[in-house]
């Protein structure tokens, strides 16, 4: 019998953060190999952050990525309070959230409209789909300009915000400040809930994946902190971070992947709401059943409706921050460096972002550890593609290859986060 | 000076990042100099670029330009560019976003752009000795365009 091979190559995945490629070889109709080759150079933070002061990791690590920078600086902030001791009294908590809800809802509408929406609408690009959904675009686009108006306000400026410190920010808004932002966040929610209503209709590809999904949980839906939940095993607690998530070299990526207790697990949006669709404001979980969401979410593709969901969310408890918000009496706390490590964590829009520093006697940083949510979902999608690819082996080269290309970006991927861009290549034997 | 109906002049550029500061600096040196003419800085991020144009027929983009000699001012239409990537792919090249606004039904008219070589995009404040004396020919060159358009628009209406 004479083997059957098939290849397929594609140069560049587009609309996914970062630099990267995907192989894949099947024989005889079966994926041999299926790797998510991230080539983008190692960008050696967690090195360079070594000898730098305590009060540094937050601006430093907010440069990995320019999507989701509060991100880093909330985990960076909550690490390096964490190994001071200090904690943070609940107005600034709740800014440090309001900021958060900022980037949330500009990260969101950026990968749901010009990134992933294409892909339902059979179009290459956002310009394409602007042509025929002019007012949905121009919908997206003022969602994305509410996010970014918050982290203005609240950070300084939109993108990489200046404002957040350890142990607070270093001014604080007044209310007459956050008034503007609620008349827009007001015309955000109307938006919002267009946005998860117009989604709702599109059609989406059967897919079901049993990974086990990680996510903080807390009171409220989970953003700035929490504790640990997951699917299928008990919680564990921050400091025990790195005995069930542990990184990997693997020969095909210049990112590391992660596992949970040795398995490939998930984490960010369906995770998020699959371990915490309850804390959800009971206008986004309306929201939710609307589009047909149940307890859970386990198919990729219906991802895009969860990030709708969690937009609503986070546009509504902006609103709320805003509405009881008062003015902190300091925009910080003081915090002493103190010799130990320090565990932080937070929910970057694409999932858990988890940060660790040891701090020496001088107040210098000795070790950092930076696990981002890409690296943890990298093992999860080669597994999704694995089942992509035989849901789809009839289909032709260039039919399967986007497909491919559509369970990657189901993940709004950030490789530059994870190395800190995609070419594909299909080999079938 | 006399107004210029609908026209924006949009610097572009990163003030931290020395002569990339070149845009916003032009911009600064015709504010409030332009009566009818908004004037702005901006960021090279899509949204806001349309945003920064809205309603307006003409668009002066200023910016920095590399690979050419530092302080040299060149203007040219948008299609006059070399195809460009994006900085990031989260993002769309100028090309894109003026396509984009376009398709949105909202772009301007036509958009011209006044570039200024520049030297130096190192970290930190302040225009290489060069690029801050090609300011007043950049600002020159900004307005002769505004009153280009001026003449074309009465042309228009007569």
């Amino acid at each position: 019998m004479t083997d059957s091979v098939r290849s397929l190559r594609v140069g560049a995945l587009t609309r996914v953060e970062g630099e990267g490629a995907l192989n894949v070889e099947l024989r005889n109709g079966v994926p041999e190999v299926v790797e998510l080759n991230i080539y983008e150079p190692p960008r050696f933070f967690e090195a360079f952050l070594r000898g730098r002061a305590y009060t540094e990791p937050p601006d430093l690590t907010a440069r990995i990525c320019g999507i989701c920078p509060v991100a880093y600086q909330t985990s960076a902030c909550n690490a390096i309070e964490d190994a001071c001791g200090v904690s943070l009294p609940a107005e600034l908590v709740a800014l440090r959230r309001l900021l958060y809800c900022g980037e949330w809802i500009h990260s969101h509408a950026l990968h749901m409209y010009m990134l992933h929406a294409p892909d339902f609408l059979g179009a290459p690009d956002i310009i394409t789909v602007a042509r025929e959904h002019r007012d949905a675009v121009e919908r997206g686009l003022a969602l994305k300009k509410a996010g970014n108006r918050l982290q203005e306000v609240i950070g300084g400026r939109a993108i990489h915000p200046v404002n957040v410190r350890v142990g607070g920010f270093y001014s604080v808004p007044t209310p007459s400040d956050l008034k503007p932002l609620a008349q827009e966040l007001r015309r955000a929610l109307d938006d919002a809930l267009a946005t998860v209503e117009w989604f709702a209709g599109f059609d989406f590809p059967e897919l079901t994946v049993d990974h086990e999904m990680l996510a903080l949980s807390a009171t409220r839906y989970p953003l700035e902190d929490g504790r640990i939940a997951r699917s299928a095993g008990p919680e564990f607690g921050i400091a025990e971070f790195s005995e069930h998530v542990r990184e990997t070299h693997v020969a095909h990526s210049t990112a590391l992947h992660a596992t949970l207790d040795g398995r490939p697990h998930l984490t960010g949006p369906m995770a998020r709401y699959t371990l915490n669709h309850d804390r959800l404001s009971p206008l986004a979980r309306e929201a939710a059943v609307a589009a047909g969401l149940g307890a859970e979410c386990r198919n990729p593709f219906r991802s895009i409706l969860v990030r709708a969901v969690e937009t609503v969310y986070a546009v509504e408890e902006a609103l709320r921050i805003i509405e009881n918000y008062e003015r902190p009496a300091r925009a910080s706390v003081d915090v002493e460096a103190r010799p130990g490590v320090g565990h932080g964590w937070s929910e970057a829009p694409r999932g858990l972002l988890y940060h660790r520093y040891e701090i020496d006697a001088g107040g210098r940083i000795a070790g950092a550890l930076i696990v981002p949510p890409t690296s943890q979902n990298q093992a999860a999608i080669e597994s999704d593609l694995t089942k992509v690819i035989l849901a789809g082996v009839d289909l032709d080269d260039a039919a399967l290859t986007a497909m491919c290309e559509r369970a990657i970006r189901n993940y709004d991927p950030c490789i530059s986060c994870s190395t800190h861009f995609l070419t594909l290549t299909v080999n079938r034997r | 000076m006399s107004t210029a109906p609908h026209a924006a002049v949009i610097g572009i550029g990163n003030s931290f990042r020395r002569d990339d500061g070149v845009g916003p600096a032009v911009v600064t040196a015709l504010d409030g100099d332009c009566a009818g003419v908004r004037v702005l800085t901006c960021a090279a991020e899509p949204a806001a670029i349309l945003d920064a144009c809205d309603g307006a027929a003409l668009a002066v983009l200023v910016d920095a330009a590399v690979g050419t000699r530092p302080g040299r001012v060149s203007v040219c239409g948008l299609d006059d560019l070399a195809p460009s990537r994006p900085m990031s792919s989260h993002e769309l090249s100028l090309h894109q976003t003026f396509e984009l606004g376009r398709a949105l039904g909202r772009a301007p008219r036509s958009v011209v752009v006044v570039s200024v070589g520049v030297a130096d995009t190192g970290h930190g404040r302040g225009l290489s000795p060069s690029v801050f004396a090609a300011l007043p020919e950049a600002v020159r060159v900004v307005r002769a365009v505004l009153a280009e358009q001026i003449e074309e628009s009465a042309d228009q209406q007569a």
